[in-house]
């Protein structure tokens, strides 16, 4: 786990991007593959028979398709390990750039100010999924949860998430020390 | 001039391997449910293991002394130059 929950701390929403995202990249890839095959196949064509390079384009056909095979599954990380997840005191963003880089950011409830929805298309809307904009007290910086499915839906779990949180410091203050509404 | 295409071969796997390690890492580390996990690995390895054994039965029988030359004709003065 890339962060550990308190004792008392249950998680309430665990999100990641639309499908729709992932499917759109992985066609990016295979439109990729199907331009690549039909080039190899117009090369193959105009090569005399038993020419030596007809080897050496099938060759780098298989070498083109090992690494878009190997993109595709860098794609399926990205998805996969981009994380949005809201518990019952904070608000959790785990992000994935490339391979090497893994981002692991929160703050806490209380620290909520404003939260909207940015749903933009056609595709968008027909598929129910966008932005949601979490903006926190002070200079802290905006948490974007990116093309997730249902987005008004989630806005309306962080605010009840905000909202029980903040009624459990009222009555517990003792629990949550350095924390203020 | 085999050698040199190879050389270039081999760059590539081992290019190829590093970043399939990563996602491998990446895979078992994250703790992805371990049936998805499991299914990802088996087909990653599996696609991957048919592409290189093709790939590397089709690079050997290609008659690389006999392409390179033509192909870029710099290539065989490449080892005087130093």
């Amino acid at each position: 786990m890339l962060f550990k929950l308190n004792p008392t701390e249950k998680i309430l929403l665990e999100t990641r991007s639309h499908r729709f995202i992932l499917y759109s990249s992985i066609g990016k890839l295979i439109t990729l593959f199907t331009l690549t095959l039909l080039t190899f196949m117009a090369v193959f064509t105009f090569l005399p028979p038993e020419s030596p390079l007809q080897n050496v384009s099938i060759l780098v056909l298989l070498i083109v398709s090992l690494f878009l095979w190997e993109f595709a599954f860098i794609v399926w990380l990205d998805y996969h390990l981009d994380v949005w997840i809201v518990t019952t005191e904070r608000i959790v963003d785990i992000e994935l750039f490339g391979l090497f880089r893994i981002e692991v950011s929160e703050f806490k409830l209380s620290a909520l100010q404003d939260v909207s929805v940015d749903v933009r298309g056609i595709l968008h809307t027909f598929f129910n999924f966008g932005n949601v904009h979490i903006q926190t007290a002070g200079a802290l910086r905006q948490f974007v949860f990116e093309q997730v499915p249902h987005p008004h839906e989630i806005k309306k779990q962080i605010l009840d998430a905000y909202d029980a949180h903040t009624k459990d410091l009222r009555l517990h203050p003792h629990m949550h020390q350095g924390e203020t509404i | 001039m085999f050698i040199f295409a190879l050389l270039i071969f081999l760059s590539l796997i081992v290019i190829y391997g590093t970043v399939a390690a990563a996602i491998l890492y990446h895979i078992k580390k994250f703790e992805i449910d371990r049936r998805t996990a499991t299914h990802a690995i088996i087909l990653f390895i599996g696609v991957s293991f048919f592409l290189i054994i093709a790939a590397g039965i089709i690079f050997f029988n290609v008659p690389w002394d006999d392409i390179l030359p033509e192909t870029i004709p710099f290539l065989p003065r490449l080892p005087y130059a130093f």
